[in-house]
């Protein structure tokens, strides 16, 4: 220790410790199969429908079945649905599987099963999960075990989506609590590997194992599940023992996590990616010229070490890396880039309206996890003329603007998807229908070509659908709405007394966590 | 007393009147705060704008005193340049409060009846709102901008200033002085601001100097929640926030900031104190 950093230490140590000494005692003696987790923000709801968020579905998932899932390479798999048949691009037969039952007793039916699709089309229950769903047409009960979905149009999305919004709950349950079913008054009832057994919006959840649960019983017999909003107070307390793991871990936290003795931190690829948009409706972002020069101009190596450090890398293609892996395997399209380069920058700049460069006022939110990555753009594009001028908002008032589409002719946007589907991704960037109000196409980059490419993605397989999809990327990259700059991986840190395993798609965290050897 | 030289009136005062080491002190730092403020940029060892990615956060060195940020700036030259909104937007939260406060406190005091009636009730509903929690709100409605928190700021501040000069003006305004200036006939605006405010002067300063300290800190605090000024400007709130994730590789750059804060804000109210009794006993 330097002398000239000694007192800054030590003071941050006396911090370090009397917060943990406050935090509680290490382990405190709970039994290895009771397990305490913490999350960044408390769940809100134990229905998707009405919780749909990172808190509240790592719950969900955990209690509620859904009718098929995602395995571990990206694939569909079996879950409450044993099968099901395509019979033509519009239809799906579902088969249930024989033995699943709620965790009252009650046998999971087909009306439970069919049910639990149609009411997220309900305009009575308001669900957080309708778009997912929008393409289902009809969905009816065909026998003791089988339902029957009719799409709107052929949806090669469909399954995947399922896996994440198609939840079984008890249709008279659901039905009589259209728009609470899952709140701390009503709570939820699902055939999933853990049951409800308290749930407050102060406190958290307390789960325990569902002994009726018809797969693999979890390794875990009790779940106590709290919110710690503040990072450093996260840390601290896995760090102490008062809480056991956590997967609300932040990319820029990393470096701490993986530094903490007696815990283990997991990294995985998120189905992540972080993206800068660009107006294309007005402005000088407008011109085409300007938006390959603000391409070229950014150093997005240096952006990604920035703000993922080793924990991910530079995003080539408008997709999340974990879907570019699902559909072309080790071989993605070779499509046109703009590699790091401030003459090729000057140089587009020049062909466009704008050869001196232009003032760009770029609204953000001050809140966010994103601000060290807008100054870093801002420094990359000063070198070329584009002076950005940073306007920071609070956090709903950004949001607010960022989806009514006004006045954010330059955003960093950074999302995570729920499935190995590009056909989740794609039309919300670049259709026509998504530029509206509440819609993700934030650059309003749109046309009616554009919109059949889009459609065409639903009418193919196989490696028709890859070629489908690289020609709706090869336009992205051609026209440049959007700069891809970075995917991230995501963390689960477990303290060393457990062990886990955890994937892209694994969606129910818990049941892949059990007591170490000896603990 | 044999031996001893007893001082005349005006020895004494003058003895008073030299400044003791506190005054010194906290004044010397202000002043070097203020010199920090009009050149730190120029004397600032690097731009301190200017970004290094690929340095990252540096503990202190012969290169960065200080050392860098995770942008790879350098600490010390974004503190001096930091100088410049630390101290400028307070002056003006001050400046404001103090010129808003005194007119409405004198006008209040002085004329009593329904002017003070009225003004005393608007006074009472401003000061019953939590102050901090309705700047965060008000920043946030307007849209933030420092310029919103600036006035938002002066406005909450003044309502508690305003009350102090009117209890002084009233006991003012019955003193022979005041009751002579009224029978010669000068003017309402004449008698309060010629001849009442030199004598509630002192109170005046020290609340001015109060109202520097609370909004240094208050704007700390409003840039430490990302409200107020853009991402990036240098400044001393601002890279408390910006910087408080580094403690583990370089605990300066927020340290630094946060001493500096501190220490202004310490000299600013000491200076206060001495002024107060300084210009009373004066």
């Amino acid at each position: 220790m330097t002398s000239s950093t000694a007192l800054a230490r030590l003071a941050t140590g006396v911090l370090l410790v009397l917060a943990a000494g406050c935090a509680g005692a290490p382990g405190s003696g709970a039994a290895p199969d009771t397990l305490r987790w913490a999350l960044g923000n408390a769940p809100n709801s134990l229905d998707i429908a009405h919780g749909f968020n990172d808190a509240s579905t790592t719950v969900q998932f955990a209690v509620l079945d859904t009718m098929v899932a995602i395995g571990p390479d990206g694939q569909v798999v079996p879950r409450i649905a044993a099968s099901w048949t395509h019979p033509d691009p519009h239809t799906y037969v579902f088969t249930l599987r024989e033995g699943p039952r709620f965790s009252d007793g009650a046998p999971v039916t087909a009306e439970d099963a069919a049910y639990s699709l149609t009411r997220h089309l309900d305009p009575a229950v308001t669900s957080q999960a309708a778009s997912y769903v929008t393409q289902v047409k009809k969905v009816e009960v065909t026998g003791p075990r089988t339902v029957k979905v009719t799409l709107r149009k052929p949806s090669p999305t469909f399954l995947a989506t399922a896996a994440l919004a198609w939840q079984i709950v008890p249709k008279k349950l659901a039905a009589a609590h259209p728009k609470d079913l899952g709140s701390p008054e009503v709570g939820t009832l699902g055939s999933g590997p853990f049951k409800v057994t308290k749930f407050s919006l102060a406190s958290g959840v307390t789960l325990e194992r569902n002994e009726l649960y018809w797969g693999p019983k979890p390794a875990l017999r009790r779940i106590e599940v709290k919110a710690i909003s503040d990072p450093e107070t996260l840390r601290l307390a896995v760090s102490s023992g008062e809480v056991d793991g956590t997967n609300d871990i932040q990319v820029s936290e990393t470096r701490k996590w993986s530094a903490l003795r007696g815990v283990t931190t997991v990294f995985y690829p998120a189905n992540h990616i972080a993206y800068l948009s660009l107006g294309v409706r007005e402005g000088p972002t407008k011109d085409v010229h300007v938006r390959r020069a603000i391409a070229h101009a950014l150093n997005r190596g240096a952006l990604a070490t920035l703000m993922i450090g080793g924990h991910g890398g530079i995003a080539d293609l408008m997709l999340p890396k974990p879907q570019v892996a699902a559909l072309y395997g080790d071989k993605p399209p070779k499509l046109p880039a703009y590699p790091y380069d401030v003459n090729a920058a000057k140089a587009e700049l020049a062909k466009s309206a704008y050869p001196r460069g232009f003032t760009l006022a770029a609204p953000y939110d001050s809140g966010g996890d994103d601000v060290k990555a807008l100054q870093a753009i801002v420094a990359d594009l000063a070198v070329i003329g584009v002076k950005l001028d940073l306007q920071p908002l609070p956090t709903e008032q950004y949001r607010q603007r960022m989806f009514s589409h006004q006045d954010t002719p330059l955003q960093l946007v950074d999302l995570v998807y729920g499935t190995p589907d590009p056909g989740e991704v794609l039309p919300d960037l670049v259709s026509r229908a998504s530029a509206g109000p509440q819609g993700f196409n934030f650059s309003g980059y749109g046309s009616p070509e554009t919109d059949a490419r889009l459609d065409d993605l639903g009418k193919h397989e196989g490696a028709d659908r890859a070629a489908a999809v690289t020609e709706v990327l090869a336009e992205i990259a051609d026209q440049v709405p959007y700069v891809p700059l970075y995917s991230r991986e995501a963390a689960v840190a477990l303290r060393d007394r457990y062990t886990g395993r955890f994937g892209t798609w694994t969606a129910d965290i818990f049941s892949g966590i059990r007591p170490a050897a000896g603990a | 007393m044999p031996g001893t030289v007893r001082l005349g009136g005006r020895a004494r005062r003058l003895r008073r009147s030299r400044p003791g080491p506190v005054t010194l002190l906290s004044g010397g730092i202000l002043a070097l705060m203020a010199a920090a403020a009009l050149f730190g940029t120029w004397v600032a060892p690097y731009d301190p704008a200017a970004q290094d990615l690929a340095l990252g956060a540096t503990m202190p060195s012969w290169a960065h005193w200080a050392g860098t940020d995770e942008l790879g700036r350098d600490v010390l030259s974004r503190c001096l340049a930091g100088a410049r909104s630390a101290l400028l937007w307070p002056l003006v939260v001050a400046l404001g409060t103090c010129a808003m406060s005194t007119s409405l406190g004198l006008l209040a005091g002085y004329r009593r009846g329904w002017i003070d009636a009225v003004m005393m009730r608007v006074v009472d509903l401003l000061i019953a709102m939590p102050g901090l929690l309705m700047l965060i709100v008000l920043v946030g409605v307007l849209g933030g901008g420092i310029g919103w928190a600036v006035l938002a700021m002066a406005v909450l501040f003044t309502p508690g200033d305003i009350r102090v000069v009117r209890s002084l003006t009233m006991a003012q305004r019955e003193l022979a002085y005041a009751e002579a200036a009224r029978t010669l006939g000068l003017s309402r605006t004449r008698i309060m601001f010629r001849h009442l405010l030199p004598n509630i002067a002192p109170t005046v300063v020290a609340g001015a100097l109060l109202s520097f300290v609370a909004a240094l800190v208050a704007l700390s605090g409003l840039s430490f929640l990302g409200i107020g000024l853009p991402a990036g400007t240098p400044d001393w709130g601002l890279m408390i926030e910006e910087n408080r994730g580094l403690l583990d590789l370089n605990p300066w750059a927020a340290v630094v900031p946060a001493a500096l804060v501190t220490i202004a804000a310490t000299a600013a109210t000491l200076l206060g104190d001495q002024l107060f009794e300084r210009l009373s006993d004066a």
